[in-house]
């Protein structure tokens, strides 16, 4: 099928596209070499409309083939098509995870949609509009109009370039996925046709998926954006030239280089606030803070947050390069919080956030981290999610945890019935501090064995990806820590990121430089908890101590003997006592554990299994009796989902916490029933 | 009766009753502890021979609660990280605003069953308040409760319909708001709006609450049989005199939020971990219950003073008896 072509407003763009041989001039001045392979560069025009909520662009790429074989076709992604109608591929798996992305009803003005009304070669004589049609390669949907197949003249041989230039327009959604608008803010990322990336094995260009994010080729983008005079506008890169249009329009453009895509947002209400972020040893970079004036006095916890990220993963991992970082505090409701994208991420804030509630703390420092596991080491989302997501997850809990300690609970109240909101007034319960890995594990449990993390990530059940992508990877990485320590860890993850920084890198690449780093054969584990979906869980099943010459029959000198209770040792203090303990493993993945058996005395026995059996039975004779036994003791396995039965009593203490609980539960429940009698 | 002698008579009361607040506060316990020893040997079980005992004395093992929530069936689902401290209290007050204290199925036929039990002890109360007794005798106590009992019940039944129609109308209502408000980037704006929409139906929640206050009262202490009569004399009673009358429950209403907020300052938190610090915060959640039980007598106290005082200067006004 032939994309639509909208001959529309198609005059008003000749002015624009006058302007690309401009901007190629400039951009070709003398710069050092890029750090990427460069070979998917756009120069972007691009007009808002606020009155008719549309972007009206041109554009002109221009790509490198960087592999070997030839290709004769370009696949592009149209992600805003995602949200053009109720049955795009996006959409039904939305519904599929059970919520609605937006959390309210989409009215007909909700949607968006980005059509490309021209496109062809630049500089081919005699070329015209290139043949194209929409495809959907992941699940054949033909309602789906987010990926373009787009075929060339003539093939595009190894280490050749074109330039292709297109002419479209889009629709501003209300924001999905957090993109889109909400009165006069504008948060705009995916937003033009989006080459996907050429590979050894053809074009990697999936269409727009519910639970998955993206991939792209890194490049250097020259974008000038006109938007309404007066209105503040942040993007990626950095500002190189503004100029009144003498139409109450600003034309602002921005350049950045080795960067994989390009996200601006504007709106009148921004303030603009400016740091600096200076370390020993790392280069400076200069923050801008876009804030909602509401969050004015939060300015300096996301300064202070950004700037944690920036030193930490900077000594972890490696530096921050590109000199500059734009922080935006989306407008309320905008739903466009909490988003990594080059040189700018969104983070999100509340009018009331108490300090050491942990926001706008995490959210920050995991997008701000982003820009390291994402923006630098650029995997695809599409497929490998989790390679992303899951060491930033970990990473950002690092990082909360050395500069702010653990967080307390906060649970928001006023929850306008009816409405996705949540509350509006935070109540802190500052003696209920959170372990941030055991928050995970309380989010991992229920999807454990959801999904295998080796498929694509856009296989994964909707419902559950996040948990897949994010939590799993995320313990399986600070098991890993406990087990090899951080300083290991911290070298495996330091030269993935030197050596996979602006390039695409996939899970048997981070597996082959873990395994080279610590000199081991890893692979068991990540067989484990890479590539099968099994649930870690082990148990004391039972513990057991008694005397160890116990009454019965034994052999004597003359045949059997019965030999009673008191000759056999009893109590008195020469006595020793045969302990017991059954390990068992419950779940269908295995890991090397550690028994810890703890006597009366105060002695203790450490005792090694691999873990492989269903169940092991641990064997100690001692001049006392067991009191407790614990398997992983020091919660290496962070992936275990059932750390209570880790542990067990030979005589249970089980009444007084119970009681203490129950109390609580009941004061509770009092207070409950004489609430309900309010009404009679 | 000026509202503050209404509210001191109340007052007076309800602290002087000590008695009765006992027995209030004994059958709420009576119908809560069952349940109590269901949660509490669900979380014993839960806790079995681990050494979890340990990280639950000293606080709040959020490991361990996860694996009791999902676990959790009926009443369990009920247990949650905010039952520490005031949340406990807050958790009921976000739910009544919300309406969502019915939602929990096990535990509304809980609020059903104690419901039934207030209907009933209530009709003692009113009947002791009308007739001004001073000490407690559960004979008579429990008669009127039995006596009365049926027509508040048929009260209860027109009352749960005005109360459903106010949930509804928010339900509605905060989804309007927000629609209306579609294009707002500003939360401080969204929040002033949903207060006046919260106001709203609170003020409709006391209002209602407040006119099925008297037709309680008009009908035991008129003896009225009709719900709907009641209910009748009740806005007639609350339309003569609305400035007062609301002023009166308004007033009450500050000291409900002043207890509260008296507990969230004192409610104990998770630390607890011995059998004598377990104990004393349970003692402490029960006071305020008590506090709670006795501000309700005071409550009921009050209105019934208005309403008596009230209905003879109207006589008094027409030099005949009672109307």
């Amino acid at each position: 099928m032939v994309a639509n072509v909208a001959d529309a407003d198609r005059m008003r763009f000749r002015p624009y596209f006058a302007l690309l041989p401009l901007a190629l001039a400039t951009a070709g001045a003398a710069q050092p070499p890029p750090r990427s392979a460069d070979n998917a560069s756009y120069q972007i025009e691009v007009r808002l409309d606020p009155a008719a909520r549309t972007l009206h662009g041109s554009q002109i790429l221009t790509w490198t083939n960087v592999q070997q074989q030839a290709t004769d076709e370009l696949w592009f992604h149209l992600y805003w098509n995602a949200w053009r109608n109720s049955r795009s591929s996006w959409m039904l798996e939305d519904r599929i995870r059970g919520r609605s992305d937006r959390g309210e009803r989409i009215e007909r003005d909700d949607w968006g949609w980005i059509e490309i009304e021209s496109m062809r070669l630049v500089g081919a004589d005699g070329s015209g509009e290139l043949a194209r049609s929409f495809e959907s390669p992941d699940d054949g949907n033909p309602d789906d109009r987010t990926v373009l197949w787009v075929r060339l003249p003539a093939p595009v041989a190894a280490g050749e370039t074109v330039r292709v230039a297109s002419r479209w327009r889009a629709r501003v959604p209300r924001t999905f996925a957090r993109t889109g608008r909400r009165g006069d803010y504008y948060f705009l990322a995916h937003w033009f046709p989006k080459l996907g990336v050429f590979e050894p094995d053809g074009w990697n260009c999936h269409q727009y998926h519910a639970a998955t994010e993206y991939y792209s080729d890194y490049g250097s983008y020259d974008v000038s954006m006109t938007v309404p005079e007066g209105w503040v506008l942040g993007a990626t890169g950095r500002e190189s030239e503004r100029r009144g249009n003498g139409d109450g329009t600003v034309t602002h453009r921005y350049r950045e280089r080795d960067v994989h895509a390009f996200t601006w947002t504007v709106s009148p209400d921004y303030l603009v606030l400016e740091e600096r972020f200076e370390a020993a040893g790392l280069p400076p970079v200069d923050i801008r803070l876009l804030l909602q004036p509401e969050h004015r006095g939060q300015a300096a916890r996301h300064f202070a947050a950004t700037r944690a990220a920036l030193e930490l993963y900077g000594r972890w991992y490696g530096p921050y390069p590109y000199g500059h970082l734009t922080v935006v505090d989306p407008a309320w409701g905008s739903g466009a919080g909490g988003m990594e994208y080059p040189t700018l991420f969104t983070c999100g804030t509340r009018l009331f956030n108490p300090p050491g509630g942990g926001s706008p703390e995490g959210v920050t420092v995991h997008e701000a981290g982003h820009q390291f596991w994402y923006g630098m080491v650029g995997n695809n989302e599409f497929a490998h999610a989790w390679l992303d997501e899951g060491i930033n997850t970990f990473s950002t809990a690092r990082v909360l945890l050395e500069r702010y300690g653990e967080s307390f609970h906060v649970k928001r109240y006023f929850r306008p019935p009816g409405t996705s909101s949540s509350g509006f007034l935070p109540v802190a319960f500052r003696q209920i501090r959170i372990d941030p890995w055991i928050e995970r594990l309380n989010r991992y449990r229920a999807d454990a064995t959801s999904d295998v993390q080796q498929d694509p990530t856009y296989r994964y059940f909707p419902g559950s990806a996040s948990s897949i992508s994010y939590s799993k990877t995320a313990l399986w990485l600070v098991t890993l820590e406990r087990w090899l320590g951080w300083d290991t860890l911290r070298a495996v993850l330091s030269t993935f990121f030197e050596r996979w920084q602006y390039r695409h890198p996939g899970p048997e690449d981070f597996f082959a430089v873990a395994e080279e780093v610590t000199g081991r054969d890893l692979d068991g584990f990540f067989d484990q908890v890479y590539r099968r979906a099994e649930a870690f869980d082990y148990e004391v099943a039972s513990v057991a101590s008694m005397p160890a010459a116990v009454e019965g029959w034994v052999e004597g000198d003359d045949g059997l003997v019965y030999r009673p209770a008191a000759a056999a040792g009893g109590d008195d203090e020469t006595a020793v006592y045969r302990s017991e303990v059954v390990v068992r493993r419950n779940g269908g993945a295995t890991f090397p554990v550690e028994l810890l058996m703890v006597f009366e005395d105060g002695s203790e026995v450490r005792r090694q299994w691999d873990g492989r059996r269903r169940w092991r039975l641990f064997v100690e004779q001692r001049p006392a009796r067991l009191a407790w036994a614990e398997v992983d003791p020091e919660r290496v396995l962070a992936l275990d989902l059932s750390p209570t039965n880790n542990s067990r009593r030979r005589e249970p203490r089980n009444r007084l916490p119970a009681v203490k609980w129950a109390s609580k539960w009941l004061v509770w429940f009092q207070d409950y029933l004489l609430t309900f009698a309010f009404f009679v | 009766m000026s509202i503050t002698r209404a509210f001191a008579a109340g007052v007076r009361d309800a602290v002087g009753s000590p008695a009765l607040v006992a027995v209030l506060w004994l059958a709420l316990v009576a119908v809560a502890l069952p349940a109590g020893v269901i949660i509490e040997q669900s979380i014993r079980q839960s806790i079995g021979a681990s050494r979890v005992d340990e990280s639950l004395l000293a606080g709040l093992d959020l490991g361990w609660l996860g694996e009791y929530e999902a676990a959790a069936r009926g009443l369990e689902r009920s247990v949650s990280v905010s039952m520490v401290g005031a949340g406990a209290v807050f958790d009921n007050l976000e739910a009544w605003f919300s309406g969502e204290l019915f939602t929990l199925l096990p535990a509304a036929a809980w609020g059903a069953l104690y419901a039934a039990v207030w209907l009933f002890l209530l009709g003692g109360v009113l009947d002791r308040l009308a007739r001004r007794q001073r000490g407690f005798v559960l004979a008579p106590f429990v008669a009127a409760g039995a006596r009365f009992f049926p027509r508040l019940l048929r009260l209860a039944a027109v009352s749960a319909v005005f109360y459903w129609a106010v949930y509804r109308l928010g339900r509605w209502l905060f989804p309007w708001i927000e629609r209306r408000l579609g294009e707002v980037t500003v939360e401080r704006t969204m929040l002033a709006a949903h207060l006046a929409g919260a106001a709203l139906v609170v003020l409709l929640l006391a209002v209602g609450n407040l006119v099925f206050i008297y037709a309680k009262i008009a009908l035991v202490c008129e003896g009225r049989r009709s719900a709907l009569v009641a209910v009748l004399r009740a806005v007639r009673f609350v339309a003569a005199r609305p400035l007062r009358a609301i002023a009166l429950y308004g007033l009450l209403g500050l000291l409900a939020v002043a207890l509260v907020a008296l507990y969230a300052a004192v409610a104990p938190g998770p630390g607890q971990g011995s059998w004598p610090a377990v104990l004393a915060a349970f003692a402490v959640g029960q006071l305020y219950l008590v506090a709670r039980l006795t501000l309700r007598l005071a409550w009921l106290g009050a209105h019934v003073r208005f309403w008596e005082r009230e209905r003879l200067s109207s006589a008094a006004l027409k030099g005949g008896g009672l109307g």
